[in-house]
């Protein structure tokens, strides 16, 4: 995680309100998709999960990847910035 | 193991704390991901992992039985049925298990492990306490007796400073 991307400091910089899960950094359309057809729809839902596992990264990226099929980088992405966002806004 | 998903959350619970993986709550969403993550462990290690965790935690609740537990596990698998019983019982206690696979599992898990483990950490325990005095003790011991020995020598030589000087005041005086 040297580099994060202009999606990731977009999520991390505000309260995630009502997001769609796509908002998500590591989260494209089609893993979007993946996660929308088993219920998190929302942001919130995946941090819900997040926080679930105790914001417990490695923990959280079995879940992902278990879940939409996610990567390690794409996996690993989203944990980064549910952690940051929880850092600030938690 | 095949049977984790038929275990109730409690029972998945206790498991992981067995195998030291670190978890939250036991809830539909995280279920399947623990049981895999059980199911990975006890492929893996799954008799070195477990018996050390208990071990320890066992070591900090009952401090006073830190030495007679660890001969009585000593036994090893030909005495598993007649010796280790009341381990056993303990350790169901302790576990809350219910199903007789997994305490099969569980104690010989238990005295597999054991069998090689707590014996050098008996003696690990014992050591440092006789070695520690030694070490430390010797050398102050030997540090009094070289004081003594150097203040009895600069006596000495105060003594000895002392009386060849009074000798030419006397001489001179006289």
């Amino acid at each position: 995680m040297s580099t994060t991307s202009q999606k990731h400091r977009d999520f991390v910089g505000e309260p995630m309100g009502d997001k769609p899960v796509t908002a998500l950094s590591g989260i494209g359309e089609v893993l979007g998709k993946k996660l929308e057809d088993q219920g998190y729809d929302k942001a919130y839902t995946v941090l819900g999960q997040f926080l679930l596992l105790r914001k417990d990264g490695e923990l959280f990226v079995d879940w992902l990847k278990d879940t939409c099929g996610a990567n390690s980088k794409q996996a690993g992405s989203c944990s980064q910035c549910l952690k940051e966002w929880c850092d600030s806004f938690l | 193991m095949s049977d984790l998903s038929a275990k109730s959350a409690e029972e998945i619970r206790d498991l992981l704390d067995e195998y030291g993986i670190k978890h939250g709550p036991v809830v539909g969403t995280t279920r399947s991901l623990y049981e895999k993550k059980l199911r990975e462990a006890m492929a893996k290690g799954s008799p070195k992992q477990s018996p050390d965790k208990t071990y320890y935690r066992e070591e900090e609740e009952e401090v006073t039985y830190i030495h007679y537990h660890p001969p009585v596990r000593n036994e090893g698998f030909g005495d598993v049925v007649r010796r280790p019983r009341t381990v056993e019982y303990t350790h169901e206690v302790d576990h809350h298990y219910e199903e007789p696979i997994i305490n099969r599992t569980q104690a010989s898990a238990y005295q597999n492990l054991s069998y090689s483990k707590p014996p050098p950490l008996k003696a690990t325990h014992q050591k440092p306490v006789h070695e520690a005095p030694k070490s430390g003790g010797v050398p102050g011991w030997l540090r009094v007796l070289v004081f003594v020995l150097i203040a009895v020598f600069l006596y000495y030589v105060y003594s000895t400073m002392e009386t060849p000087k009074e000798n030419p005041f006397n001489g001179i005086e006289a």
